[in-house]
């Protein structure tokens, strides 16, 4: 199980539906493990009673349908499907219409689908919220820079009993993401990747669960964006300048300048 | 046994299939759902098949176990975060389901998801419970796979996780004599050469045979052990192998000319210079061809990073019409995993031409050229990564909203509630005015 977690950190990020299935594949025995730890990018269905697409995740999935969060009505249809209590239900549609209007700000676009559930312990629910989006210039993408480019996020979150007026939130989030952008001066270019991060908070309910989940998951995807962005994306930069100066110009990050950068240290611990 | 398979809704036929008639196969499969495999349209939904189920209590510590609830209805009592209810609906006995229905749902359904239920029916024989072994052939296929995919630098990591995964050595063996073999050409490593006369690029351009390849610099072959990424020996080179002398004179000045470069530019690089077309033509005044390789690569597994640089230049020579036609081809790829996993992976092509002179000028006009792109390439990457954060990366998710303050969530409950309201207003007075 430890050799295939860390094939999935090796392989392409590009190519993690097929890492996983072969994975799968070999080993049949550990497949429920695998599929749960793995996360896939997320799937697309039409809401045909309301023209909406919704997201497909093990959360709204009763057999071999999936509820649509907008009329809770499944797809392919179920007499019997489960359903949220009336009053998770209530809470289900204003985290749907709320995280609508969040997702449009952040990603001018995109799909985002809000599910929630009773835990069997106790008065704790949970909910997942779900964000795709299509950046390439033929789908999402306002400025078109993408030729291809997707964004994946997963946020499950527990919110335990309330007591004294707070709640125990842990979260668990993961994003996922695909960008290639190709041009005749510099050729094509991809970057891929995925990274999950957790938290946990005990927060003090006062205008619902829905305000203060929302920030944690602000929260937790500017961090994820900002460490994408910033450090993996840098760091991915940095192997780019171990590998070839830039001839001419001495930079920080560089092999010379590495070297330079540690004679003067030694120099100077020797005096 | 050809069964018919309906799946999803969807009714599909699968020759490979070897199911029991009237045995439906389940799987829990990710964010996808319970598979349900039924072969001829019978169902016995009691009887499903559930796969063994390793614990998932071997995950890191302070984690659930599962952190989403995706068992199998097997499984679903055990986990509190499991959706409400896991257990497959019941199916019309019928197979004339709603076509309308199946239609629309088939465009959620993936290759991915076929490609999982062909396997999961294969998992099961006819007369057992029990996951069937695959075949060996499969299994040094998907091997084979892992190990091509390995990013630069990192095969021997993932040889080990294949060979643990396999549990099979011999079926490792069998993988990595294939896999390790494209990988090097592919990736063009460095070996070093025994007799300590420097280090030969396994390269396609300099390939003898599946295990020697010529270093034209000190016009030695060396047989490489693909595996072990070791040349084991060194033999000089026969005639038959080498350019003729007045094609060897351009070939050596571009290559001193090409490590005068490389030593500058590329920290660890290797580089060589292959007469790939024509070797013999120059005497008599025909065209030949010169292949350029620069490959480089650096690993670091405490820092959780890697990556290679790749440059390969095809030069067409024709001494007939004084030209020389330049094509290059750089990739770049680079990988980092602390905590994750992101890859970069890049292509350039370009081309260029110039006027065919003495072997010492042409050396050093190849490779000013070869120097002038590789250094506006890496400039052009630069830029790419400089760009990423404020422009390209918007294309995906912005750092704030358009109104460049963090979101309200406590407005929009209201704006929603608000719209809700409203709505429902709009719907009383439609239904009020129907009434009247």
């Amino acid at each position: 199980m430890d050799a295939a977690m860390d094939l999935m950190r090796r392989m392409p990020p590009v190519e993690a539906e097929n890492a996983l299935l072969s994975l799968v594949e070999l080993l049949p025995h550990h497949s429920q493990d695998l599929l749960s730890r793995v996360d896939q990018p997320l799937k697309v269905a039409i809401d045909k009673e309301c023209d909406k697409e919704f997201l497909l995740c093990d959360y709204n999935r009763d057999g071999d349908s999936y509820r649509s969060p907008w009329s809770s009505v499944y797809y392919p249809p179920l007499e019997d499907g489960a359903q949220p209590s009336e009053n998770l239900r209530r809470m289900e549609v204003e985290a749907n219409s709320v995280f609508s209007i969040y997702r449009d700000q952040y990603y001018e676009g995109g799909i985002s689908s809000v599910y929630m559930w009773e835990t069997e312990t106790g008065d704790g629910f949970a909910a997942c919220f779900l964000i795709k989006k299509d950046g390439s210039s033929s789908a999402d993408g306002r400025r078109g820079l993408l030729q291809h480019g997707l964004w994946d996020a997963i946020h499950v979150i527990e919110v335990g009993e309330q007591c004294d007026g707070e709640a125990h939130y842990r979260l668990t989030s993961t994003v996922m993401l695909a960008l290639t952008s190709e041009c005749k001066s510099s050729g094509k270019f991809s970057l891929s990747g995925s990274i999950t991060r957790r938290t946990e908070s005990t927060l003090e309910v006062v205008n619902g669960h829905m305000t203060n989940m929302g920030k944690m998951i602000e929260e937790m995807e500017s961090k994820l964006r900002n460490g994408l962005d910033q450090v993996y994306f840098g760091k991915t930069k940095e192997v780019v300048s171990t590998l070839r100066e830039p001839l001419g110009t001495l930079t920080a990050s560089s092999y010379a300048g590495q070297a330079i950068q540690s004679s003067i240290i030694n120099d100077m611990r020797r005096r | 046994m050809c069964g018919k398979l309906r799946v999803l809704g969807l009714q599909m036929h699968c020759s490979s299939l070897r199911l029991h008639e009237g045995k439906s196969v389940q799987q829990s499969l990710g964010g996808h759902g319970v598979l349900q495999v039924i072969c001829n349209g019978q169902r016995s939904s009691n009887e499903a098949v559930t796969g063994k189920v390793g614990s998932s209590e071997d995950s890191s510590p302070g984690q659930a176990g599962c952190r989403y609830g995706r068992n199998s209805s097997s499984q679903a009592q055990l986990d509190p975060r499991s959706p409400p209810r896991l257990c497959p609906p019941p199916i019309e006995n019928s197979l004339q389901a709603d076509r309308d229905r199946e239609i629309k749902f088939r465009d959620s359904l993936s290759d991915f998801t076929f490609r999982a239920i062909s396997q999961m029916a294969n998992y099961y024989d006819e007369d057992e419970d029990e996951p069937v072994e695959l075949e060996d052939d499969r299994k040094v296929s998907l091997a084979k796979w892992f190990l091509q995919n390995a990013p630069s630098e990192e095969m021997n990591h993932v040889a080990k996780d294949v060979r643990e995964v396999l549990r099979n050595d011999r079926l490792y063996e069998l993988a990595a004599a294939e896999a390790f073999q494209e990988y090097n050409l592919k990736e063009m490593i460095s070996v070093e050469m025994p007799n300590g006369t420097g280090q030969v690029i396994v390269s396609r351009y300099g390939e003898i045979d599946g295990s020697h390849y010529l270093d034209p610099r000190t016009a030695q072959v060396a047989a490489v052990d693909h595996v072990k990424q070791i040349s084991t020996s060194v033999r000089p080179a026969t005639d038959e192998e080498l350019p003729s002398s007045d094609v060897e004179h351009y070939r050596s000045s571009v290559d001193a000319e090409l490590l005068k470069y490389v030593e500058e530019a590329y920290p660890r690089g290797s580089c060589s210079v292959y007469c790939t077309r024509g070797k013999d033509n120059f005497a008599n005044d025909g065209g030949f061809e010169l292949t350029v390789v620069i490959s480089t690569s650096s690993f670091s597994p405490q820092n959780f990073r890697g990556g290679r640089w790749r440059s390969v230049w095809t030069i067409q020579l024709s001494p007939n019409d004084d030209s020389v036609n330049m094509r290059g081809h750089i990739q770049v790829t680079a990988h980092y995993f602390e905590e994750g996993n992101v890859q970069l992976s890049t292509s350039y092509e370009c081309t260029e031409s110039t006027v065919f002179q003495e072997a010492q000028e042409m050396g050093i006009s190849i490779v000013s050229t070869i120097r002038q792109y590789e250094s506006e390439y890496l400039a052009a990457i630069e830029d790419k990564y400089n760009k990423l954060s404020d422009t390209t990366f918007k294309e995906l998710r912005r750092k704030l909203p358009v109104t460049r303050t963090q979101f309200s969530w406590d407005n929009a409950l209201q704006l929603s509630l608000s719209r809700e309201a409203a709505r429902q207003v709009a719907l009383n007075q439609r239904a009020n005015s129907r009434n009247r």
